[in-house]
């Protein structure tokens, strides 16, 4: 155990930057690392009081239909199936692909405390999910039920207990996945199949779920609500083991919750731990093939080397190519069901009245929003790490470099955007007028996401990582990049709803808003930020 | 060729790392950079090839200041350094392109070069493998390569032969010497004093990150060896 905490620890000081906030002699470095800290409490609190909202709703329904446990029972769902896909497609960077194995594997450490020490880093997160969810969910049901202290007693470990099946479950078909692509040839299409398929059924479920439930009356929606509550009971029995052992006061059903929860763990860890170095070995053992013949070689300008050279980086990485394109992808998503979807329903979904109106001249602000969903530059800096000594050896302007990221993610961004636009528009018929801010819009928010991530990462930069994941995941930087551009264009909806203006116009200012800010932004990268990545 | 004059860095904490060096390496010399860990070599490296900023002095490289020209610095130069971190999502001529174009050398000529010198180095098959399947002296070995595509006037490298098998090791002595005929210059550190004794024109010692003797290798070395020199002045001094 005592080792465990041992690598925990090394864990927390070196990847979550408590080492530096402690030690750092830089007063300016620590200022940062604190304010970091201050943003993410602030993030975590934003994030519990919209659950908190949610469960609310939620818990309404459920008395309604006099079956208050059943938010319990929902959340520990939610909880589990967001446990479940963070860590799918995080095991095998996690598990395997660390940068400290060889110190850890050398040093007197159990293998199995090894594993262990790896699975608890997605505990954690797990862990955070379950709290968010699964608290404000027992707070409403307490407040609709006024429970006993024996409902608080068993609740505190059995939210700690909840996050681990999924966890250990994500991990077996995560690492699985992650194996056998290692294995394949072509392991990078198979994995971003794989994780693909797993992400379009997510969100097609629930956006199926919110569609039909637009089409309810609120009493049928308690009604079917309570049905898919059992059906869920049904489908996953350990939130039912939850409810029945939480708020239900049985004791047989709480520790067989405990049991389902930690043995698996137990189990994963012994047997991982038992044949870790083997498992390490396919995942990361490549036999070279030594079976190459030079043939003619093409010149190419710098600028290209550097865009081909930035593109594979992010084409490398299915960690990567999902959570930076995420975007992307929910904006074609998003065009997509416009197609399915009549407008008024939309409107009643979105519980926003005259939306259907207005639909045309705000959706090009929606795309924005939706397509400006992580930004790849974002963490591209970052990512450099150990390599920066490259670029800054090569007579390579500070420009091309920031460009050539730049592109990357445009090249993502910009086929999403214009496919996008097409379906959005052929679903919505705009105006003339309409139909050149359906592509101009997200185009030029694509690009203010592009250079915009740039400096986010010269701002905060995470060059001595050990795993991918602590940058592209967990990195302020990162988290930057999801929301920036979306708050900059729901900021221009919110003024316009406020002013009563009409949309087109909004949407019109906006673009022409986000252009003159590239501009800006691309003055400051050529000056300050140069300054900063040549200290970098 | 490169010239260093009253370098100073320091570091944040005020520990200073080097302290007013100055050193001249003529082109079509070889100069060996000696001192113990932590002297400062790798400090002044880095701050000649661009790496890392520096405080007091400047760097002359072909003419052109560090400071203020460094594009043009860099344009002539190569650096390799001890451990060659490099692009591991890339195949080795991958990044040899990624190289040559940066450098804009014109693929006849690249492929050239890349010929010469993947055979000696013995790396030519291994080119189209990813680079995370190179053992670290192949990913040396491929630094090394990509370092000498472009034909540079300035080599500098930090601990060259480290990782390397004795047939590269001989291989990149070989090289260093015919780059030096051709006009090119070296400058590298290394703790292999027999190799430094050898192969270098001049030798400068540098300690806590001050220069303690430099100057052509026999006149440093005089009668005893570079081991004994070196000793004496690092224990002594």
């Amino acid at each position: 155990m005592n080792k465990l905490f041992l690598l925990g620890k090394v864990y927390a000081l070196q990847s979550l930057g408590i080492g530096k906030m402690l030690h750092a002699k830089d007063p300016a470095a620590k200022r940062k690392s604190l304010l970091m800290g201050v943003g993410f409490a602030f993030l975590a609190v934003l994030l519990v009081a919209m659950s908190a909202v949610y469960s609310v709703g939620m818990g309404q329904l459920a008395a309604m239909v006099g079956r208050p446990e059943l938010v319990l029972t929902v959340m520990a769902v939610a909880a589990s199936l967001l446990s479940l896909i963070t860590v799918i497609y995080k095991a095998g960077s996690v598990l395997f692909s660390f940068q400290d194995y060889d110190l850890q594997m050398a040093l007197p450490i159990p293998q199995s405390t090894i594993v262990a020490s790896r699975v608890l880093i997605l505990y954690a997160s797990s862990l955070l999910f379950s709290c968010l969810l699964l608290v404000p969910a027992a707070v409403v049901y307490a407040v609709q039920t006024g429970p006993s202290l024996r409902f608080w007693l068993a609740l505190v470990p059995a939210l700690l207990a909840m996050p681990i099946l999924p966890l250990v479950i994500g991990l077996v078909l995560g690492g699985t996945v992650a194996l056998i692509a290692a294995r394949l040839g072509r392991n990078k299409i198979l994995s971003i199949l794989l994780y693909g398929l797993l992400i379009v059924g997510v969100l097609f479920g629930s956006t199926a779920l919110s569609y039909r439930a637009a089409e309810m009356e609120v009493t049928e929606l308690a009604q079917v609500g309570s049905q898919i509550a059992l059906q869920l009971e049904s489908v996953y029995p350990p939130a039912q083991l939850f409810t029945q052992g939480v708020a239900g006061g049985n004791w047989g059903s709480w520790l067989l919750l405990m049991a389902l929860c930690v043995l698996p763990f137990a189990l994963f860890c012994l047997l991982v731990g038992r044949y870790y170095r083997q498992l390490h070995a396919i995942f990361t053992t490549t036999s070279a093939k030594g079976k190459y013949r030079l043939g003619e070689l093409r010149q190419s300008s710098a600028l290209s080397a550097l865009y081909k050279k930035e593109w594979r980086r992010f084409t490398s990485s299915t960690l990567y190519i999902f959570n930076a394109g995420m975007g992307a992808l929910m904006l074609i998503l998003l065009c997509g069901a416009l197609f399915f979807l009549p407008q008024d329903q939309l409107e009643a979904m979105m519980g926003v009245p005259g939306l259907a109106g207005m639909l045309t001249g705000i959706c090009p602000l929606i795309m924005a929003a939706v397509g400006g969903m992580g930004a790849v530059s974002s963490c591209s800096i970052s990512l450099e790490g150990s390599h920066l000594w490259i670029l800054q050896t090569l007579p390579v302007r500070t420009s091309q470099v920031f460009a050539s990221k730049a592109l990357v993610n445009l090249t993502v961004l910009v086929p999403a955007c214009l496919i996008g636009s097409t379906m959005a528009g052929l679903a919505l018929r705009p105006s003339p007028a309409e139909w050149v801010l359906f592509y101009l819009t997200p185009l030029a928010f694509a690009l203010v996401t592009s250079l915009g991530g740039l400096v986010c990462n010269l701002l905060f930069p995470k060059l001595d990582w050990q795993s991918e994941v602590t940058v592209i995941k967990q990195s302020v930087a990162s988290f930057l990049g999801y929301f920036t551009t979306p708050l900059l264009a729901a900021a221009f909806i919110g003024l316009g709803f406020a002013l009563h203006l009409s949309m087109v116009l909004v949407t019109a200012v906006a673009t022409v808003a986000a252009l003159l800010l590239c501009l800006v932004i691309w003055g400051w990268l050529n000056t300050k930020g140069a300054r900063i990545f040549a200290q970098l | 060729m490169l010239k260093i004059e009253h370098l100073t860095k320091v570091y944040k904490g005020g520990k200073k790392a080097v302290d007013d060096l100055s050193l001249e390496v003529a082109a079509g010399e070889i100069y060996g950079f000696i001192g113990h860990n932590g002297a400062g070599k790798t400090t002044t490296i880095k701050a000649a090839v661009g790496i890392l900023d520096f405080e007091g002095g400047d760097i002359f490289i072909d003419g052109h200041s560090v400071k203020r020209e460094p594009m043009a610095c860099k344009a002539v130069t190569a650096y390799i350094p001890d451990n060659p971190d490099l692009y591991d999502h890339l195949t080795g001529i991958q990044y040899l392109n990624f190289v040559g174009d940066v450098f804009a050398v014109e693929g006849g000529l690249r492929r050239q070069r890349i010929a010469k010198y993947g055979d000696r180095l013995e790396l030519t098959a291994n080119l189209g493998d990813p680079i995370f399947s190179y053992s670290h002296g192949m990913k040396q070995k491929l630094a090394i390569i990509s370092a000498l595509i472009h034909a540079p006037k300035l080599l500098v490298l930090d601990e060259p032969m480290v990782g390397l098998d004795p047939s590269a090791a001989f291989h990149l002595k070989q090289i260093m010497k015919e780059l030096c005929a051709q006009g090119s210059t070296i400058f590298f550190s290394t703790h292999v004093l027999e190799v430094a004794e050898k192969l270098c024109d001049k030798i400068a010692i540098i300690k806590e990150g001050r220069l303690v003797v430099s100057g052509p290798t026999h006149e440093v070395i005089g009668q005893s060896s570079l081991e004994d020199v070196f000793l004496e002045l690092i224990d002594h001094e």
